[in-house]
């Protein structure tokens, strides 16, 4: 049933580059190179953007993250941004006076000026826009996040595409997937040196992780597993398996992700607590915990430090439970401020061999976010 | 023959029981669960002992097994499989009352719009992430529907069997309508929880849930168990009527016992199809119609089924395989066997 799963999957991702050759979307000549920011454990066969024309001038030609080259024929100056993460990158790049619609959940991005919360929400990746609202704001580039197809997103590139409106579709498989996107819109609107001080900053950051990770001595390396807080500790638990940028942090900061030891179907199996236990139990040295909510995190890890069941996890009996916040209130998240969530990840399970990941938020902060982050 | 399989029928839970306890994804040997399952018996025998003696009796029992056993044994197995052995029967039994007192083959206890009441209440609690939990919120809608659907059929003082079907279509597509509009207002990761709950699954299981739903279904079962001489003359029709029974009185009794138990068992389980039409005909076509057998072998078969399909599906593969599927499948066959053979029991 699984390996059916799998072949379904292939069969799809088969008939989904197929209709992106036949709509001649792919140019002859697109080049592929390996993320430099990859992990040890998963597969990285991510499709990696590079431009294909070097030249500084417009127009420009974008492989984006959907596979799709895009032509941009002059600078954006009305540009559609469906999530902060990404909105956060055009702060940087200085452009956000170009924004002029955003997505649903833009405006509760902590980090976004005001003026760029109060731009128009045109809808969100997951529900698809509101093409009425959108062609009235009159944009030349849209940007959103690419799942696939999973969501309104494959619909949404095609509507824009008969409408005339360059898409550059967006998604973070790795960590390394961000600082390509960094790069990719620092091309799209000219601002490569820009783009290029905080893409090299994410860089740095990423190999000083990498190389403190590839001196922990295999006899200090620890198992890990990262779930998701469940709301009902009892009840089926979702764990980042093989597949998921996040989990591939673990890795990435010098542990093992116990759960690239399966296959699963998905990313983001969900399992009850017997097979958790049955797969895992004994070997787990650290738990962690996500959530969007920080109230769910506290709850979920209080409720699991008391549960007599949780106590066949080891890391739960000997008290190595911590939780990570994800999303806009936290550093889990897409977009440069990921690079603070893996120093943060690093030093729950790390304390004594990595960075402080306070300071290295202050420099995102500082160094990057100051010109337009009003603090809070 | 027909003795036999009686038999069989009617101690079919204990043999589920034991089955699904030794199935699942922690390796324990079933000779492991066996003793474990009588040493722990046998503790609580003397725990009671005790507790009645005032401690003068007591004798200790210690269960030689690792505690990861335990955990997974008595946390976690054996409150799912009682869990699913309850809904199992609930559904079953509610199955076959209304069956008999809507004297159509067709109802089940989804007509009365408990489940798509129930789901609305499930996808308001977890959109609006109010205080209330998902299952009281489940609970309270599906009663809500139910007395919507009853109160519509209701018409010159009685409830027939085609304005049932007819209210029960307007409530289930009113409700289905508003969770729909909750479900496109509803933020992804929401939207992702709320469809899972309305697949079904006895994954959130444990024993609080168990210490409510057991003695709701318990009594309900009992009750629907002691008025079973009442729903043969229901099933007569008019002429239970003019022998003098009054029916709509006992219609309404019967319809607020099955709305109880199925709404309990939806708001912990989701919404399961398929076991309170298929069990009560099968019960039907192997030993006729009459409620002295048909109803508690629904309950002991209703329950045993949900075991075994819940085991299956929390045991054949790395992920959990959404059980309302496994009702389907495993029932079908042996349903479509029985209609064939008997040629479907209901006026034999």
């Amino acid at each position: 049933m699984k390996s059916r799963g799998k072949t379904f999957t292939l069969f799809l991702v088969g008939v989904l580059l197929l209709a992106v050759v036949a709509s001649g979307c792919i140019g002859g000549e697109t080049t592929t190179t390996t993320i430099t920011a990859s992990s040890p454990g998963p597969t990285e066969t991510a499709s990696s953007p590079t431009t294909t024309t070097a030249a500084p001038k417009y127009p420009i030609t974008v492989t984006d993250f959907a596979g799709r080259t895009v032509t941009i024929e002059k600078p954006p100056e009305r540009v559609i941004v469906l999530s902060g993460y990404w909105a956060e990158i055009l702060c940087v790049l200085g452009v956000q006076d170009r924004i002029v619609g955003i997505g649903k959940y833009v405006p509760y991005d902590p980090y976004l000026p005001d003026d760029v919360k109060n731009k128009t929400v045109v809808g969100s990746n997951f529900k698809g826009l509101n093409w009425e609202t959108v062609v009235g704001l009159n944009p030349d580039l849209i940007i959103i996040d690419w799942y696939g197809g999973k969501y309104a997103d494959a619909e949404t590139i095609q509507k824009a595409e008969e409408l005339g409106i360059p898409v550059i579709a967006l998604t973070a498989r790795t960590i390394g997937d961000n600082v390509e996107v960094v790069n990719l819109l620092g091309k799209v609107f000219g601002e490569e040196e820009k783009a290029g001080e905080l893409a090299g900053w994410m860089k740095e950051k990423l190999s000083a992780v990498k190389e403190t990770a590839a001196q922990i001595p295999e006899s200090e390396r620890k198992n890990a597993l990262l779930i998701s807080a469940p709301k009902d500790i009892a009840g089926p638990v979702t764990v980042y398996a093989n597949g998921s940028a996040w989990a591939s942090m673990v890795e990435l900061i010098g542990a093992h992700n116990l759960a690239f030891d399966m296959t699963f179907d998905t990313q983001w199996p969900k399992l009850d607590l017997e097979k958790i236990i049955a797969y895992w139990g004994n070997d787990t040295d650290v738990l962690i915990l996500t959530s969007f909510s920080q109230d769910r995190l506290e709850d979920a890890m209080n409720g699991i430090k008391n549960d007599s069941r949780w106590q066949e996890i080891r890391a739960v009996r000997e008290g190595h439970v911590y939780g990570i916040l994800a999303g806009s209130k936290g550093y889990l998240d897409w977009g440069p401020r990921i690079i603070v969530g893996l120093y943060q990840m690093a030093n729950m399970v790390y304390p004594d061999r990595y960075q402080n990941w306070e300071s290295v938020r202050d420099e995102l902060i500082e160094k990057f976010y100051s010109p337009f982050y009003q603090g809070g | 023959m027909g003795k036999a399989l009686h038999l069989s029928f009617l101690l079919s839970p204990v043999l589920a029981l034991i089955v699904s306890l030794c199935i699942g994804t922690y390796p324990i040997p079933p000779s492991a669960v066996v003793s474990m399952v009588f040493l722990k018996g046998a503790q609580i025998i003397s725990e009671v002992l005790k507790t009645l003696t005032l401690g003068k009796i007591s004798f200790s029992v210690t269960i030689p097994y690792p505690s990861v056993y335990q955990t997974i044994l008595f946390e976690i197995r054996l409150p799912r499989v009682l869990m699913a052995m309850l809904v199992g029967s609930a559904l079953a039994i509610s199955g076959a009352v209304l069956q008999a007192i809507f004297r159509n083959p067709l109802v089940n206890s989804y007509i009365l719009g408990i489940s798509s009441g129930a789901a609305f209440g499930a996808a308001l609690a977890i959109g609006l992430s109010v205080g209330v939990g998902v299952t009281p919120s489940a609970f309270a809608f599906a009663l809500l529907a139910v007395f919507i659907t009853t109160s519509l059929a209701r018409v010159g003082g009685r409830i027939t069997p085609v304005s049932l079907v007819l209210a029960g279509i307007i409530v289930n597509a009113f409700f289905s309508a508003l969770t729909s509009l909750l479900k496109f207002l509803m933020e992804h990761d929401k939207l992702a929880s709320i469809v899972y709950w309305l697949m079904g699954s006895f994954a959130n299981s444990d024993w609080g849930s168990v210490r409510v739903a057991f003695p709701v279904i318990l009594a309900g079962c009992f009750l629907i168990y002691s008025m079973r001489w009442q729903l043969n003359v229901l099933s007569f029709g008019e002429e239970a009527k003019i022998v003098g029974v009054e029916t709509e009185k006992l219609k309404f009794v019967f319809i607020v016992i099955v709305s109880m138990i199925t709404a309990v068992s939806i708001a912990f389980c989701g919404i399961i199809g398929w076991v309170g039409l298929m069990i009560p005909h099968i019960v039907r076509m192997a030993f006729g119609p009459d409620h002295k057998t048909l109803i508690p072998l629904t309950i002991t078969l209703g329950a045993s089924f949900m075991a075994l399909a819940d085991t299956l599906a929390r045991s054949v593969a790395t992920y959990e395989i959404p059980i309302g599927i496994i009702t389907t499948l495993l029932g079908i066959p042996f349903f479509a066997y029985l209609l064939r053979k008997t040629g479907g029991g209901w006026d034999a």
